[in-house]
């Protein structure tokens, strides 16, 4: 069987939270223990001083009566007490089962309950005892008998109840420890009476019981002694109560305080013992200090960040903290003196009842020994309640400043140092607690968190103004792109107007006095001025130029395309080698260079120079000359192409020209040409017919003179002079096939050709030539040319078969190749193939004299089948014929270009 | 059949051909007086009665006129045209004859109203031949133009 200890599960355990179930079976583990002890207890007492002899007892205990009273009432307890705490254990149930009031007016109950309960089950137990002794066993009662098992049940009753009731109500408290009590269930002081005077009062009493009845021993004496052993008990527990009262007084008169506490019952609070109520009454009373410093602290704060939230700069910050300083600490005159970075000294800039002043009310120099040069170097505060004597501080200051004490502390912003808040007391001494020190370094906190929350806040304010200045710049930059751009329509013909909107618009916009535009040159090594803008003249100029080799970085930068931006052009990378030889002299300050570029090569530059001093470019500045760098750009690429242009039209006439002259050249030629045909069909053939006519002449008219011998020769100058003739005539038809205009029709080839048989075989009748003419052969050319042609073929064919029997010429097309191509063929001597490329030249001939020819007809069937972009080419046999072979384009006009030159 | 009071005028500067014309005329008998100008403008005189020719009857105009196109000073096709452009040649036959077988030669001569274009062969029995037969068709067989009276 489990036996629980409800004594150190009271006090242990406190952060488990008592269950409800643990606290109903330690309850009900109470309750058994309350009502089986005192019989037991009491029993025990009884046989001890003899009243019952053990057979009695024995006896009382193996009858029904004794055992069924006490089971009895043990039954009742369990059942009736824990239904009496029903409140407290389904509060503990579920927090929401019943009220917390509920379970507190359970608990007050509880002890009228308990007492009640417990001491008429006590009260009445001894005549249980009795009853069963008599009934059972041999025991009579006397009166005597009655008053002292009365008495013995009485008093256990309380010497075990006691107990037993503080452990419970350690039960209770264990369970209501998170209510919060108005005031208190059962007092200390009582259970300091109770235990203290009571139960020494009633132990007593059982002592000199169980003496009596062992000694039969009772006098007035012994009754004296035990009266005045309890008045002793009484009095000594009357005694440590009130010392115990004493002790809880202060913190007593806290419970049912009102809240805030007011200020009597702060007074109040001071220990009043020595024990650990004295010293937890002192902590107390210095966590309450603390907690009001704190909150004096959290006010001060409070005033602070609101006040400087108000205020508009730094100064009238540095005002307010000072202000509060003087009022925290109650001092004659507060200070917020702040360390010049620059001399070393330091500054008196803030002051109770003065203005601030960032040159400083004082000064006190950077080596002069002064207690603000020493917290700002020690980085400590430092209170001084007298310092008349104080070595830290030189007799100037002391004097100056007339102060007898003071508290001083360092002030730091961003972790830097940054000055001292000091406070000073001038007519009384004052010492300086630890109050006063937290004070002073928690303003000096606060201040410097209010200085950063209102430098953020002007911060935030300049960067409101510069954002809505901005906004206006890209406004403004925005509509000058516009304007700028109406502009492009002039940039092909006049770059330079377009070119001083420019620089006009740049150095209006980005508000400079230098606005200019440079290009490249085609070396890369030069850059030429394109327009200059200065704002004060109000002037235009241009051509200025400078040399790479001068300026090396700048053009590596420039050719680089990277946008320059020399806030101080004298120091500035690309741009410092300017100095001596164009900074200086021009004044100018910053520079501000976007490169122009064309396809991401850099062909220009377009720079703002900024006149007198520095200049921080802002980057919507950048961007605006990006964006007109860019519009420059585009301008002289139009005026480049418009450059192009003009003088691909230049060049356009020029060619015109070109092909004027050239054509007047080949006209000239031409007509040279024709003229020298001219001549030759005139003035070389007058002369032929001359000799011609006259060698005829003499052969008739002197006839009679001449031999054979010069009748043969006569011929003989005949011939040759006719077949000169023909020569001439040949070369003539060559030279005109070359140069007649070709006047396309449809040809029909078929009826060409058989036209040109008739005439050869009218021409030469004794010829039998077989002739086969393939129907409806037609292309499309020049008629003449083509007949012309046809009839050199053919004329040749019928030349070249006179030696041949059944001679026979054929005229078809046939498909060789997938194209169609026409052959004249015949079956005369041919020739050998390995000459066939002579074939076609002029005066080539691979045949003598027995057959007449010029060896020009080839060559002029060559040219006019060229000149119809055909092509012609033989094959043949010596002996057995041969074939020509000719294409014809279907339109020679298209095919082969050819300029013709007509009237 | 020849009209011997007929005049023929012969333009030509070569005296080659010269000779050779009159010599294939008289061989095959065209007997006509054969008045021979050297040159364009001595042929317009001819015709007009003025330079060498002032005082010439000009009523009395060539039955033909043999042209050459290749002259000194004013050309063949000159003389044509302004024989054309003269009232009182306007009507006058003319007939090429040249040794160019040049299209343009050829089509610019009709163009200006030549009644004939002839190429002298170089082939003098050929040139023979064409001189008969112009002869025969010119002086015999063709009606020229009633003289203005």
């Amino acid at each position: 069987m489990q036996v629980p200890n409800p004594g150190s599960n009271a006090t242990g355990n406190d952060n488990l939270a008592l269950t409800a179930a643990e606290f109903r079976r330690r309850f009900r583990w109470l309750i058994f223990y309350t009502w089986n002890i005192p019989p037991i207890f009491g029993l025990g007492f009884i046989l001890l001083i003899g009243v019952l002899t053990p057979a009695q007892i024995l006896g009382i205990l193996t009858t029904p009566l004794e055992p069924a009273y006490i089971l009895g009432w043990l039954a009742f307890a369990l059942w009736f007490l824990p239904r009496c705490m029903r409140p407290l254990a389904d509060w503990l149930d579920s927090k929401t089962g019943s009220s917390p009031e509920q379970a507190v007016r359970a608990v007050r109950r509880f002890p009228l309950i308990f007492w009640a309960t417990f001491l008429i089950y006590l009260v009445v137990a001894p005549a249980s005892v009795i009853v069963a002794a008599e009934i059972y066993t041999d025991f009579v009662a006397t009166p005597y008998d009655w008053f002292r098992i009365e008495l013995v049940a009485l008093i256990v009753s309380i010497i075990v109840g006691l107990p037993i009731f503080f452990l419970t109500f350690d039960l209770f408290g264990q369970a209501l420890g998170e209510l919060e009590l108005k005031r208190p269930i059962i007092t200390i002081k009582t259970k300091v009476f109770l235990i203290g005077a009571l139960v020494p009062l009633l132990i007593d009493t059982m002592l000199v019981q169980y003496y009596w009845t062992r000694t039969g021993y009772f006098t007035f004496e012994t009754f004296g002694v035990w009266l005045l052993l309890e008045a002793l008990a009484i009095g000594g527990s009357l005694i440590f109560a009130h010392s115990f009262g004493q002790s809880l007084g202060p913190l007593q008169r806290l419970i049912g305080a009102p809240r805030p506490l007011p200020e009597e019952h702060l007074s109040a609070l001071r220990p009043r013992s020595t024990d650990e109520l004295g010293l937890l009454t002192a902590d107390f009373r210095n966590l309450l200090d603390e907690l009001q410093l704190q909150n004096e602290i959290l006010e001060l704060n409070n005033r602070l960040l609101r006040t400087v939230g108000g205020v508009e700069d730094t100064g009238a910050a540095l005002t307010v903290v000072v202000d509060l300083c003087k009022q925290a600490l109650g001092a004659d005159q507060a200070f917020l003196i702040v360390h010049d970075e620059v001399t070393g000294d330091f500054v008196g800039v803030a002051q109770t009842g003065d203005e601030f002043r960032p040159d400083g009310h004082w000064r006190v120099h950077a080596d002069e020994p002064s207690l603000t040069k020493w917290v700002f170097e020690q980085g400590q505060t430092i209170a001084v309640e007298d310092m008349a004597n104080d070595p830290r501080v030189s007799a100037r200051v002391r004097a100056s400043f007339s102060t007898r004490s003071s508290i001083s502390t360092l002030i730091r912003r961003d972790g830097q140092k940054f000055g001292v808040l000091m406070a000073i007391q001038r007519e009384q001494p004052r010492a300086y607690g630890s109050r006063e020190i937290v004070l002073i370094e928690s303003l000096a906190r606060e201040a410097a968190l209010a200085l950063q929350t209102q430098q953020l806040r002007q911060a935030r304010a300049q960067a409101e103004i510069a954002l809505r200045d901005s906004e206006q710049r890209l406004v403004q930059q925005q509509e000058a792109l516009i304007r700028l751009a109406e502009y492009q329509v002039y940039a092909a013909s006049d770059i330079d107007r377009v070119l001083q909107a420019v620089t006009e618009t740049v150095a209006a916009v980005i508000g400079v006095q230098r606005a200019s535009v440079w290009r490249i040159n085609h070396d890369r090594d030069e850059i030429i001025c394109l327009d200059l803008f200065e704002r004060d003249t109000q002037r235009h100029s241009q051509d200025a130029m400078l040399s790479g080799t001068d300026y090396p970085a700048y053009f590596t930068a420039l050719k680089e395309n990277r946008l320059i931006i020399a806030n101080n052009a004298m120091t500035a990378s690309e741009t410092r080698e300017f100095s001596q030889t164009y900074l200086v002299p021009q004044g100018i300050g910053a520079m501000l260079d976007a490169p122009i570029h064309r396809a991401g090569r850099a062909i220009g530059v377009l720079c703002s120079e900024h006149v007198d001093g520095q200049r921080h470019w802002k980057t919507d500045e950048a961007n605006f000359s990006n964006s007109v760098a860019d519009f420059v750009s585009l301008c002289l690429e139009l005026h480049d192409h418009h450059l192009t242009a003009n003088e691909l039209a230049h060049h356009r006439e020029h060619l015109e020209e070109l092909v004027l002259s050239r054509t007047a050249e080949l006209e000239t030629v031409n007509r040279e040409l024709e003229a020298f045909s001219y001549s030759v069909s005139h003035d070389l053939r007058a002369p032929l017919r001359a000799i011609d006519g006259f060698a005829r002449a003499l052969s008739e008219d002197y006839a009679d003179r001449l031999d054979d011998n010069g009748q043969d020769y006569l011929n003989r100058v005949r011939a040759g002079t006719q077949r000169m003739g023909i020569l001439i005539d040949d070369m003539l038809q060559l030279s005109r096939v070359g140069r007649a205009e070709l006047r396309p029709v449809e040809v029909y080839l078929s009826s060409v050709a058989r036209d040109i048989v008739t005439e050869l075989a009218l021409a030469d009748p004794g010829r039998q030539v077989e002739v086969e003419i393939s129907p409806n052969l037609s292309a499309r050319g020049d008629p003449r040319l083509l007949r012309v042609m046809l009839t050199n073929l053919l004329d040749n064919a019928w030349k070249y078969t006179c030696k041949t029997q059944q001679a026979r010429i054929e005229f078809r097309q046939v498909e060789i190749g997938g194209e169609q191509v026409y052959s004249v063929h015949d079956n005369g001597v041919g020739f050998d193939m390995q000459y066939a490329d002579k074939l076609f030249g002029a005066f080539q001939r691979l045949h003598g004299a027995e057959f007449p020819g010029t060896g020009i007809g080839l060559a002029t069937v060559t040219r006019i089948i060229t000149r119809h972009g055909g092509r012609v080419w033989a094959e043949a046999e010596l002996g057995k014929g041969a074939t020509f072979f000719f294409t014809l384009a279907c339109d020679p006009d298209t095919k082969v270009p050819h300029i013709t030159y007509g009237n | 059949m020849t009209t011997k009071d007929s005049v023929i005028l012969l333009v030509e500067d070569n005296p080659d051909d010269e000779a050779l014309t009159l010599r294939a005329l008289k061989k095959n008998n065209i007997l006509n007086k054969v008045v021979v100008a050297r040159d364009g403008i001595e042929a317009l005189d001819y015709l007009f009665g003025t330079g060498v020719h002032a005082g010439r009857d000009v009523s009395d105009q060539p039955q033909v006129v043999l042209l050459d196109l290749k002259l000194p000073k004013v050309d063949g096709h000159e003389v044509l045209r302004r024989i054309r452009a003269t009232e009182s040649t306007r009507l006058q036959p003319v007939v090429i004859l040249t040794t160019s077988n040049e299209d343009r030669d050829v089509i610019s001569s009709y163009q200006l109203g030549a009644n004939s274009y002839i190429r002298k062969p170089v082939d003098f029995e050929q040139f023979m031949e064409a001189i008969r037969q112009l002869g025969l068709y010119w002086l015999v067989l063709n009606i020229p133009p009633p003289r203005p009276d």
